[in-house]
């Protein structure tokens, strides 16, 4: 404990702790959206790490380049309990960085869930532990390289290999080594793949003992155990660095689940169960318009179904396009509410090989007549000839029969 | 020789020359950078790194010997001059001849001029941490330049060359008045 305080009052820890508390929350009030979804909440907020990681490391290169010189060094070596010390100020700037690290995470955590959308408990502590792996494996990268580089750009050099390492490495297939999360869009109905978490944290941690264990080496503290160690922790990284790469899909980190829930009446909105804050704002939203619409002679699907990986689409449901970013307030953006609206059916022409042209020409067209429409307080006239056919355009779409749809060139005027 | 070498000039000037050929080879490359949904031009990254390690050989070296040196302050400023030649000199093969058609590309000369400002100011204020502060710095405006309708982007591609130039010279003359912070003697 006494080295630890030590290390708390005279390394950078209080630097790097309210840098980090700085960074962390630019960071993450940058993009909005994730609030909508807690897998993405906890992902954008465990992202930190991205820029986080590298930091950690080239302040713990800095600290052992700065404060273990050559003086202290045999000092330490010769202490019986010098490993101690130096751990100690790994430890003490590994902590002052995964406090802000965490308090982020959680407040992206606690946000999602007062949106409605609370992330699984599993998936928020898989997170954690993930980060806890990858922070530490940071600081032990930095460790090695400030034993191993005399120099004031110890720190920097450490940091630019922690953060472009993560990124040469993204070709193999290789990710979540020295960062985790991150993820910039909504993943509904997916949570972490067991296997890819396994081997992404024995990879980190495996990564983190073998740099302590040649750093402390460097410093002249063997330990007792030999050259056992460092060829089991090699064997242990060679065989999760495998794992991780064979892992299938290889690049993907969650998996799909196939639970589907339903909000609203009049249409129904289903998606997946993590789907559900966004469900509720478009079952509102669509609710609304579709009372207007279906007063000047447009007929709905009586369900939609949120345009998703994991949700299976058919004829006889309409597709569901909310983009959580683009949310305005308690209300989907009109855009969003415009397309949805004008596509009543998921056709099989639209996953098939052939693009079919006409039938999104038709959809585009109907989906900007619903924008331009439902942007004013005015009734809309059942007569009027664009009205017409936007109903015919509808019902062809709902059919998925391009031989149906009216010549009609709204979108070109 | 012998006073490059503890100047720390040796070691840098060797990292900015890789740095050099590795902008020159990366000066139209994209790369995929975490957290971000788009791909970096590579200059960007560049721009950051030189901007990091140029001011290097600025510190202090010998705190307590430097001052009893007569022609200290000439050159520290020769040393300061050269620190500039050197960064941008590094900066050019991956500025020069990379297309600047996104905004991406277009922003990462300010960028580089103000974080090279940045890092004069802090030999000046933060001793020998300024590396790390500006690459927190630079890599913080990454992901935050990147997200949809951010200010940061627009500023900097509104911020025309001459003033970021101008900015970076200030903080240049800065850092002559003030000197290098002195460090504690170990």
């Amino acid at each position: 404990m006494t080295a630890i305080r030590a290390w708390a009052l005279r390394s950078s820890a209080g630097w790097l702790f309210g840098g980090l508390c700085v960074i962390v929350a630019a960071v993450i009030v940058s993009r909005s959206g994730w609030q909508w979804q807690g897998q993405w909440a906890v992902s954008w907020g465990a992202g930190t790490s991205i820029v986080l990681s590298p930091l950690l490391a080239g302040v713990v290169a800095f600290d052992v380049h700065r404060f273990l010189t050559p003086g202290l060094r045999l000092l330490t070596a010769s202490a019986q309990r010098g490993a101690r010390s130096v751990v100690a100020l790994v430890v003490v700037l590994t902590v002052a960085a995964a406090v802000p690290w965490f308090a982020g995470m959680s407040t992206t955590s606690v946000r999602a869930a007062a949106t409605g959308a609370p992330p699984l408990m599993t998936t928020w502590l898989v997170y954690v532990a993930l980060g806890v792996a990858v922070l530490g494996a940071a600081a032990s990268v930095g460790l090695l390289v400030g034993t191993l580089v005399p120099h004031l750009l110890a720190g920097p050099a450490a940091a630019a290999l922690v953060y472009v390492g993560p990124i040469l490495v993204l070709p193999l297939g290789l990710q979540g080594i020295l960062s985790v999360g991150g993820a910039t869009g909504p993943t509904y109905g997916m949570v972490p793949n067991p296997t890819v978490v396994a081997a992404t944290l024995a990879v980190n941690l495996s990564l983190m003992a073998l740099c302590s264990v040649a750093a402390l080496g460097r410093l002249g503290l063997r330990p007792s155990f030999g050259k056992a160690l460092p060829i089991a922790l090699v064997i242990v990284l060679a065989v999760s660095l495998v794992a991780l790469v064979s892992s299938d899909p290889r690049t993907r980190s969650l998996t799909g689940t196939t639970d589907v829930v339903c909000t609203g009446t009049s249409p129904e909105t289903c998606g997946p169960t993590d789907a559900s804050a966004v469900l509720e704002v478009a079952s509102r939203d669509l609710e609304d318009a579709s009372s207007r619409l279906t007063a000047a002679g447009f007929t709905f699907p009586d369900e939609y179904a949120l345009d998703a990986p994991t949700m299976p689409a058919d004829e006889t449901r309409g597709l569901l396009f909310v983009d959580p970013t683009t949310l305005q307030g308690d209300h989907m953006s009109e855009w969003d509410r415009g397309l949805t609206l004008a596509t009543p059916a998921a056709c099989p022409e639209f996953y098939g090989d052939a693009v079919p042209v006409e039938l999104l020409d038709a959809q585009a067209a109907l989906s900007l007549w619903f924008v331009a429409a439902l942007s004013t307080s005015e009734d809309i006239a059942p007569t009027d000839p664009d009205t017409v056919a936007a109903v015919s355009t509808l019902d062809a779409l709902r059919a998925c029969d391009s031989s149906a749809l009216p010549d009609w060139d709204y979108a070109t005027r | 020789m012998i006073a490059l070498r503890p100047g720390r000039w040796l070691t840098t000037s060797a990292v900015l020359a890789l740095l050099a050929v590795t902008g020159w080879l990366s000066r139209t490359t994209f790369v995929t950078v975490p957290l971000l949904q788009e791909r970096l031009p590579a200059p960007l990254l560049i721009a950051i790194a030189v901007a990091a390690v140029a001011t290097t050989p600025l510190h202090e070296t010998f705190p307590d010997l430097v001052r009893t040196l007569p022609r200290a302050r000439t050159v520290h400023a020769l040393g300061v001059g050269a620190v500039l030649v050197l960064a941008c000199a590094s900066m050019y093969p991956a500025l020069a001849t990379s297309t600047r058609g996104t905004v991406d590309q277009q922003v990462a000369l300010p960028l580089f001029l103000l974080l090279l400002g940045v890092a004069l100011v802090g030999v000046a204020l933060f001793g020998r941490a300024t590396p790390l502060i500006v690459l927190a710095l630079g890599l913080t405006t990454l992901p935050v330049m990147t997200a949809p309708g951010n200010p940061v982007t627009a500023t900097l591609a509104a911020l025309p060359d001459v003033v970021a130039a101008t900015m970076m010279l200030g903080a240049a003359a800065l850092l002559l008045a003030r000197g290098p912070r002195r460090e504690h003697a170990r």
